[in-house]
This record gives structure tokens, sequence and C-alpha cells, in this order.
């Protein structure tokens, strides 16, 4: 009931999206070589970067959690299984420039910083809602770390108080799913 | 990166403050500096869509009523969840209930690459040929019949389905994903 409530706001965005104009070379082409082949790839990652449900659950002391996208390029966690709650996922690019990411969350987030874990350099990034509606503080946090042409992404997202230090609980996953690769 | 649209409004306000982003959003020529769009409100991200239209479009290659109408959900049952080389939806499939749906392009990755990853995760692989593209069809051990498709098209380019219950046809949903995103570009 609450996905269809929320859903109802995408065809609007969506058409506003296509009136801004759809040109671009964002489109994949096909069977073009491009620079395929000549990426350096990181470390190999477990699925869900080796972090089980319950983990996530104790990181994050969100209960129901459900593993609702378990595959080969991350998992993604919700209450209920259903996107009107929290949301936490971990995804990992191959072959995908870790700057276009970070770039993407200087333009959209409150504050975007270096950060390097376990001897690994990238970026966290933090939403901070303070005096707004919702008002929760800094209750989304991304952390992105770099590996040669790949990178990993946490992304712990709260929607309702109290919760635990979001970037905080997006460290300790990275950390994790870091010390995981093989 | 987590997709700031719809879900970071409670619900309480949300129909309200649906037809708000859309006033704003379309309605609305910003003049001056830019400035971080709805502070004092709620946070928006117009401004840097409208700055830098590229750089939000990698999930747009196939419209959501396409995704929506691909698994069987009603075009305003399914919601964006994250963005960026790795996109995620949620739909509601009009009888076999949630189904997430992933896409991801790796500009510099590889079938081979991706090959390479779905055998150390112990995936079920399958090649095959989508619109005359190497491909490859990956299904999990997940009961609810999860499946992926990779295809060799400028770096790589995914597919995934995952049902959150059993008795959906996963890949053919996935494939015919992979067929339509494949046709955007003839």
């Amino acid at each position: 009931m609450l996905v269809a409530a929320a859903a109802a706001m995408i065809p609007l965005l969506a058409a506003c999206s296509d009136s801004g104009g759809s040109t671009g070379p964002d489109v994949p082409q096909t069977a073009g070589p491009g620079p395929a082949g000549a990426a350096k790839h990181g470390p190999s990652f477990p699925e869900c970067g080796g972090v089980s449900d319950e983990e996530v659950a104790k990181q994050t002391r969100v209960t129901g959690l459900v593993n609702t996208a378990k595959n080969s390029v991350g998992c993604q966690w919700l209450a209920g299984g259903q996107i009107t709650g929290p949301h936490f996922s971990f995804s990992w690019y191959r072959g995908s420039p870790i700057g276009r990411e970070r770039k993407t969350e200087e333009l959209t987030r409150t504050s975007v910083e270096d950060i390097n874990i376990e001897g690994h350099d990238g970026f966290i990034a933090y939403s901070d809602d303070t005096g707004t509606v919702t008002d929760l503080g800094i209750s989304l946090c991304e952390v992105g770390i770099q590996f040669d042409d790949d990178f990993i992404e946490w992304s712990v997202s709260f929607d309702q108080k109290p919760f635990p230090d979001a970037c905080e609980v997006v460290k300790e996953l990275t950390r994790q799913s870091i010390v995981n690769a093989k | 990166m987590r997709a700031t649209t719809g879900r970071r409004v409670l619900a309480g306000v949300m129909a309200v403050l649906a037809v708000a982003t859309f006033t704003v959003g379309c309605g609305r020529t910003v003049e001056g500096t830019a400035t971080k769009a709805g502070a004092g409100d709620v946070p928006r991200n117009d401004d840097s869509e409208k700055k830098y239209p590229n750089l939000l479009k990698e999930c747009d290659v196939l419209t959501t009523d396409i995704l929506a109408e691909t698994v069987g959900a009603d075009p305003l049952d399914i919601q964006s969840t994250f963005v960026g080389a790795i996109c995620r939806w949620q739909a509601l499939n009009q009888t076999s209930g949630l189904i997430d749906i992933t896409r991801f392009w790796f500009e510099q990755g590889s079938l081979d690459n991706e090959r390479k990853v779905a055998q150390s995760l112990n995936y079920q692989i399958e090649s095959r040929r989508i619109n005359g593209v190497d491909s490859i069809v990956l299904k999990t051990t997940d009961a609810n019949g999860a499946c992926g498709v990779a295809s060799d098209a400028a770096g790589v380019v995914g597919w995934w389905v995952n049902p959150q219950q059993p008795g959906v046809d996963a890949c053919g949903m996935a494939i015919k994903l992979m067929e339509l995103t494949l046709n955007t570009n003839s």
C-alpha cells in the first residue's frame, strides 16, 4: 500500500526528466568494445560483501529486514522487504569510475569527504536534514572505496528516530567487506 | 548512491509533497546563483539534474513504465531506490508481489569479468546471444528464482530480477529487459 503511494511520484518526476532533453552518450552501444579489457580489476567480494543479514540487523539495529536484491552486483536490505522504511545496501562496481559516483554525491549530499578504511581510499558522503520537515539529522551516509578500476559502496539510510550514528554504521559495514575481499 | 526521491518523505505527507515536487521540478525556473533546492524544506536534488543533465540519467535507459510493464506491475507501482552505474527499483507485480530490479552498466567492465565473478559466486551460467550480442544468463540458488543477464555492450550492461516470492519468470523478465535495452541502440 505504501509502496503504491510512494510510487505515485515517479511518473511525474520521470516526465520532468524526459523534458529536460535526452541527448547524450549514456546509452550503451552494441558491439562497441570501448575501453573494455583495459580495466584493472580489484579483489573479489563474496555476495553482499560477505556481510550476513544478521550482521546488517545487528549494526543497524533494525529488525525485520529482508534482503530483497541479492545478486552479482550487491544486496539491498529493506524493512519488511518494502521501500517505505530504512534502506541499506552493498554495491560492487566492476570497471566503473568512482569519480563519477563521487561527483553525483557532491551534487546531492550535504558533505563529501575523503576517507581511508583498512588502507584503501574513497569517499564518505552524508545528508543532514536538520531543520527540515523530516528533521532526522544525519540519517543517510554512504561510503565508496576504490580498488583500481573497481569500487564498492555501502549505503545506510534510516527513516525514523532513534537510530545509531549512520556514518559509524556504514564505516563498520565497509570495513567488514574490505576484510572479506579475496 | 541512494535515490533521494520519494522515500525520504514520510508517508503521511507524501501525497501533498508529491504534488509540490512536481510543481517545483517542472514549473519554475530559478534565477541567480544556484542554491540547494528545497533549502528549509525537504532536501531536493533538482539543481544537479538541471546543471548536469547526463549525470543522473544512467538509470533512465528504459522508462519506469517499460520496467513496470515488463515485470507485470502497474506503472504507478514502481519506485527507484538506488541510482548511478548500479540502479535499483522495486515494483509490485499484480499477482506475485514485490519484485526488485537491478540494472548495472560498467563501461570499463567486460562480459569476461562478469563471467568470472559469476563463477566465483557459484552461479549457474548459460551463454546465449540476445539481439545478436554475446550474453550470459545467471541464476543463483535463491528460492524465489532470482535471475540476471549480462551483455557485451560498451563495457558490460546487465539486469537482475529478484522476486520476493517464487513463481515468477525472472529469467524471462531479465532477458526481455535486456532485449529492450539493446533495442534502444539501433
